[in-house]
């Protein structure tokens, strides 16, 4: 009988199986408190597979104490018994098709008992501090072999037992947590911890009583204590340098020589560069401004962007370090820089110091179309200049942060600059019959220095309370400049055949000093609503001196002209505050608020000891809303009142006579302007399609803006000073999409721009209304193979159209631009790449010379070395030797196109070396890296 | 007396539920904490990277902390965002799952998921996750309930170690990791530099208009979007998995 019901059972079993492989093996029983013989519901089963204690069923016993679990496969199970109070009941049971039902029957809880053992164990030795209730070692206090682990240093540590098994007794106590820089959880597996980290990497080894969680976060002290260890590490010992050294000769004279070297230890950074070029390469770029420049000033908005100010070698050099002007440049450029951090990073100091010499010469030819209300003429001037230039500069930066609530911030920089610049030209006004009316020719020879002097405080505040704060910052800027220039100019009338000649010695001195301090508070008036106050104060001074000599009958310059000098004091003070409110949801961001400024100009003019003082009054209406509809999308409004103040060269009654053909004549009467800004702007950009779109456009509405008033006497010599003139606005729209074609690594994209302009100013009196419009369309894509193979694509066409009221001259053409850049990195550490810059200009009626350029570029190299460190490129400028400088500008009732001259063909071979010795202090975090990567 | 004392062991006997502490409903309060320092570094490709990092560093806190509410009874769990605080970590630099809901119906062994994984909400509709759990003897008090480790691996490398207690009869937890004989109240994923601890516990019962199952976002099961987020981060480089893991919680 019993084997019949046995035979049924694994019959049932094996059906029950068959039919759905499930959980065909049951143990049972029944749980009770031996102490009161009570049977206890909801106690928790949990059976674990013997061999590697996974989890494979729980269940939960009934009211009457008993349960049933059920698992899938035979085997050793591990059963566990947990009750609150009660010790917990382990027992093994073995499933097997002859015995798939175990009933383990009454199985009996026992109250845990407590005992609480406490032996603390106090030594003191040197390298071994007692702060509170935590032990502290010095890790390179005890001695250790290369390559020791953290289980070998803790073997030697006073008062910690390591057993076979790893497991770790610290004053009497067995270790429940071992943490690396109070982290728990620094790999996957903190019990290895001890055995994969090098002793070499750990600063301190801190045995504490670590209280529960619970305490700590409650702050109620539940008295339960848990031995731990923590292995605080070393800062990320590194010490070692990187560099790179660039030698590279070309044809024509061509050269470009840079070396870079940055040594650093631990925080400390200590950097070097040098560049010698005549290519264009001016300055670093932005990835080597990050190495070896002062990269270290990156600070972050409210809003949670990150953006960093870049100080400039000089002018014209973009953000690749090349020269972005016209002529020929020659630089020799060369950066100090030092930053360090201290107090556990919570001061940081950084120094840089910069020299540069930059020689420019440059021959080009200005065409300029004038548009009066009966006719049309032209200028045509030729230009051939050398300029030279000796830079210093200096910055400092000093950060501190206390805690996480404030920080103190100051910048510092100065500068010095020396010049000389020699400007020979030879210039005429043509008739649109092309009869010339005059003729003149100048030469002017300046030496020039400058001074800067420039610094910045601020102190940054936050509160314990959400969203209030306090922010006082602190401005100083000064500029010094003294000029002197030797003018040497004839003018010819060609109609009368008179001429006069200017031979003045000019000495130009100005000064800026701008002082500025504002401070601005934000309270939280409710959870979503904050209002800001801020008030401000500025001084603008200038001061500008502008003397020309005629020379006696000896030939010194001794002689004041009174016409062409003058000594002027423009001072500018403003007092403005403000307040905003901001509403701050979740997706809507809304704030709208104004200021009030008073504005006070004081000029004084030094000859006539005239002071003029004038007070404005202004309403600065501002709001801005941002709407986040969801993640990576954002659309923005702006709009914003704001004022612009004339500079002293507009406003300094003067006039001036370096281009005899274009005289200037200052206005003191000059009211500053008034802009309206608006601003709307939209993003998106989808992961999952890879797709982005974005789209803006703005208008900007100027009150009394600052235009000119000219007047063309009849042998067409101009004469022009600026005056307030109402109506002038300008307008943009942008937008483009894209979207990637993940299949085929490529990317293609579209884009447009709209640009419109009206521009009111005053010609032989009568108010000539210029009008821009320009809109273009590009289509772009790429293609890109694992870095193996890339292409680029871009192509745009502009059309531009240009209306003058005065005449009623339109001036309409179009510009198309075609770049391609490929490269394909080759076999055997092989690169080859060819660039094709391809710009068409239509031709306009006034000007009908070709002005198209086809710049083709290319460079194949081969890197060496096991490191590829070591690279010879062979480069390729312009190989077709097709090269132009030019530009066209319409503004106002001019039309003008300037071509110059600019590198043309030629071909370097370059020496390129990346070093790098780095010295690791210990393998740190790899370590626990290389623990995660098993 | 031995009266007395016999009618007082009959009492104790006779109330077995007197010693019963256990839970069945309430609401939790998870704290997940990010180290955003280590993160940083792990993301780091090169020695470049390394110095950017540095410069991050510099500005951000170390850790990101945000809170999650989860409300259960011996039928239905809702994990949810919980209090809010303010952090520096904005726009890009928000660790994702911020806003993870998560519905879970134990008694038809399924979940719904909201996550918003990027521009997408999606509504992840599947069974209760099955992982292979290995139970270990350590033993842990949190918010005063006993824990006992369990850790397990998820696409084949990712180790998660959570610590659950029996006291709390709800095989639930954080995010959707649940399957433990009782509530799991610490979780830990070392490769994802984050923990979640169980800050709080409330043992009110939630109300039925509480416990809501999300229905908005487009529906999917895990197996769907794990495959759809492989293909988008195929050329992301170290963020590229991580990524997929975030998601994928």
């Amino acid at each position: 009988m019993k084997k019949l019901i046995l035979f049924l059972i694994v019959l049932s079993a094996s059906l029950k199986g068959y039919a759905q492989s499930a959980a065909t093996y049951t143990i049972k029983g029944i749980i009770v408190d031996t102490l009161n013989d009570a049977k206890l519901q909801y106690a928790s089963i949990t059976i674990l597979r013997a061999k590697d204690s996974v989890l494979e069923a729980y269940t939960r016993s009934k009211e009457d104490g008993t349960f049933t679990a059920q698992v899938s496969d035979e085997g050793s199970y591990t059963v566990l018994v947990t009750f609150p109070s009660f010790a917990d009941y382990v027992e093994t049971v073995k499933l097997s098709p002859q015995k798939p039902e175990i009933n383990m029957g009454k199985i009996s809880m026992v109250t845990r008992a407590h005992l609480l053992s406490e032996f603390v164990l106090k030594q003191q030795i040197a390298a071994i501090k007692i702060k509170g209730d935590t032990t502290e070692y010095v890790a390179d206090s005890f001695k250790v072999r290369e390559g020791a682990t953290v289980e070998e240093l803790l073997r030697k540590l006073p008062g910690i037992q390591v057993s076979k098994n790893g497991d770790i007794t610290a004053q009497g106590e067995t270790v429940q947590k071992i943490m690396v820089d109070g982290e728990e959880f620094f790999t996957d597996d903190p019990k290895i911890v001890t055995k994969s980290l090098q002793a070499k990497a750990v600063d301190k080894v801190q045995v504490f009583d670590k209280k529960s969680e619970q305490a700590e976060f409650t702050g109620i002290d539940d008295g339960v204590r848990e031995k731990t260890i923590n292995l605080k590490l070393k800062d990320n010992m590194k010490r070692g340098f990187f560099g790179k050294a660039v030698a590279g000769g070309g044809t024509n004279g061509f050269f470009e020589n840079q070396l870079m070297l940055n040594a650093f230890k631990n925080k400390r950074q200590l950097s070097f560069f040098g560049i010698a070029a005549n290519t264009g390469k001016m300055g670093l770029g932005w990835q080597d401004r990050d190495k070896y420049g002062s990269g270290d000033n990156m600070q972050m908005s409210d809003e949670g962007y990150m953006y960093t100010t870049i100080e400039n070698d000089g002018e014209n050099i973009g953000w690749d370090g090349n020269y972005t002007g016209q002529g020929l440049p020659s630089a020799w450029t060369s950066g100090l820089h030092y930053a360090n951090k201290w107090l556990e990073d919570k001061l940081h100091f950084s120094a840089n110091y910069r020299y540069a010499k930059q020689n420019i010469s440059t021959t080009g030819n200005t065409l300029t179309q004038y548009n009066l209300d009966t006719l049309q003429y032209y200028n045509d001037e030729k230009k051939s200049s050398f300029n030279s230039a000796d830079r210093h500069g200096a910055d400092v930066l000093a950060e501190y942060k206390p805690d996480s609530l404030s920080a103190i911030r100051f910048t510092a920089n100065a500068g010095y600059k020396k010049g000389i610049s020699k400007e020979d030209y030879i210039s005429r006004s043509i008739d649109t019959a092309g009869t010339v009316f005059n003729n003149n020719e100048r030469h002017n020879y300046a030496d020039a220095t400058t001074q800067k002097f420039n610094t910045t405080l601020s102190y940054k505040r936050k509160f314990k309370k959400k969203g209030r704060s306090l922010s006082a910052v602190f401005t100083e800027n000064y500029n010094h400049t003294e000029t002197e220039s030797q003018l040497k100019s004839i003018v010819t009338s060609s109609i009368t055949g008179s001429s006069y000649t200017i031979d003045q010695l000019k000495q130009n001195q100005s000064e800026n000093l701008q002082l500025g301090g504002t401070l601005s508070y934000t309270e939280p008036l409710s959870k979503v609503l904050f209002l800001e106050l801020n008030y401000g104060l500025s001084l603008n001074n200038n001061y500008s001196k502008r003397f020309s000599y005629n020379p006696n009958a000896t030939g010194d310059y001794n002689e004041l002209d009174s016409v062409y000098s003058s000594n002027y004091n423009f001072d500018v003070m403003t007092n403005k505050g403000g307040s905003n409110l901001r509403f701050v949801f979740k997706k809507v961001n809304l704030s709208f608020g104004g200021a009030v400024a008073s504005t006070d100009f004081n000029q004084h003019n030094n000859f006539t000891d005239i002071t003029y003082k004038r007070n404005f009054l202004n309403f600065f209406p501002s709001a801005t809303l941002s709407i986040k509809p969801r993640k990576q999308q954002s659309i923005y409004f702006s709009y914003n009142g704001s004022t612009q103040q004339p500079t002293i060269d507009q406003i300094q009654p003067l006039k001036q006579n370096t281009d005899p053909l274009n005289i200037s004549v200052g206005n003191p009467n000059l009211n500053q302007k008034f802009n309206h800004r608006f601003n709307l702007r939209y993003n998106d950009y989808k992961v999952f399609s890879g797709t982005y779109t974005y789209a803006g456009v703005g208008f900007t509405f100027v009150n009394n803006d600052i235009s000119q008033a000219q007047y063309v006497s009849d042998n067409f010599i101009r004469t022009y000073q600026y005056v307030n003139v109402n109506g002038n606005y300008n307008g943009w729209g942008y937008g483009g999409w894209g979207r990637s074609i993940r299949k085929l690594d490529a990317h293609v994209g579209m884009n447009t721009n709209i640009n419109f302009s009206n521009y009111n100013s005053y010609v032989n009196y009568i108010k000539n209304t210029n009008e821009n419009r320009s809109i273009s369309l590009g289509v772009n894509g790429s293609y890109n193979k694992d870095s193996l193979c890339e292409i680029e694509l871009n192509f745009d066409v502009t059309y531009n159209n240009n209306y003058a009221s005065i005449n009623k001259a339109q001036t309409n053409y179009f510009t198309y631009n075609t770049r391609v850049n490929i490269s394909f990195e080759l076999p055997k550490k092989f690169e080859i790449g060819t660039e094709v810059n391809w710009n068409i200009r239509q031709k306009v009626v006034a000007f009908n010379n070709n002005n198209n350029v086809f710049l083709w570029n290319g460079f194949i190299s081969k890197k060496f070395l096991k490191d590829n460190s070591l690279e010879l490129k062979a480069t390729g400028y312009d190989m077709l030797n097709q090269n132009k400088g030019f530009s066209r500008v319409a503004y106002g009732n001019t039309i003008t196109q300037q071509s110059y001259n600019t590198i043309r063909r030629y071909f370097m071979l370059s020496l390129i070396w990346n070093f790098t010795k780095t010295a690791m202090g210990q393998p740190q975090n790899d370590n626990a890296n290389i623990l995660i990567s098993n | 007396m031995k009266k007395i004392i016999l009618l007082v062991l009959i009492a104790l006997a006779a109330k077995p539920t007197t010693y019963a502490q256990y839970t069945s409903y309430g609401k939790i309060e998870y704290e997940r904490k990010s180290n955003m320092y280590q993160q940083m570094e792990d993301m780091a490709e090169d020695d470049e990277d390394e110095r950017w990092m540095g410069q991050m560093k510099s500005m951000m806190p170390k850790f990101f902390l945000s809170y999650f509410d989860l409300e259960f009874n011996t039928q239905y769990a809702l994990y949810k965002p919980g209090k809010e605080v303010d952090n520096k970590y904005k726009g890009w630099g928000t660790p994702p799952g911020t806003e993870n809901v998560v519905f879970t119906d134990f008694e038809n062994k399924t979940v719904t998921a909201n996550k918003q994984v990027y521009e997408e909400k999606f509504l992840v509709q599947d069974t209760i996750r099955k992982l292979t759990w290995k139970i270990e003897d350590e033993i842990r008090m949190i918010a005063n309930y006993k824990c006992r480790k369990a850790v397990t691996t998820m696409y084949d490398s990712v180790v998660v170690v959570a610590f659950y207690t029996d006291d709390i009869m709800v095989s639930g937890g954080p995010e959707l990791f649940a399957g433990l004989p009782g509530m799991i109240l610490e979780l830990a994923i070392p490769r994802l530099r984050t923990t979640w601890i169980a800050t709080k516990i409330e043992l009110t019962p939630p109300q039925p208009n509480d416990l809501k199952e999300p229905t908005k976002g487009k529906k999917v099961t895990n197996e769907e979007l794990y495959i759809s987020l492989q293909k988008i981060v195929k050329k992301w480089g170290k963020w590229g998995n991580r990524s997929i893991w975030w998601s994928m919680l």
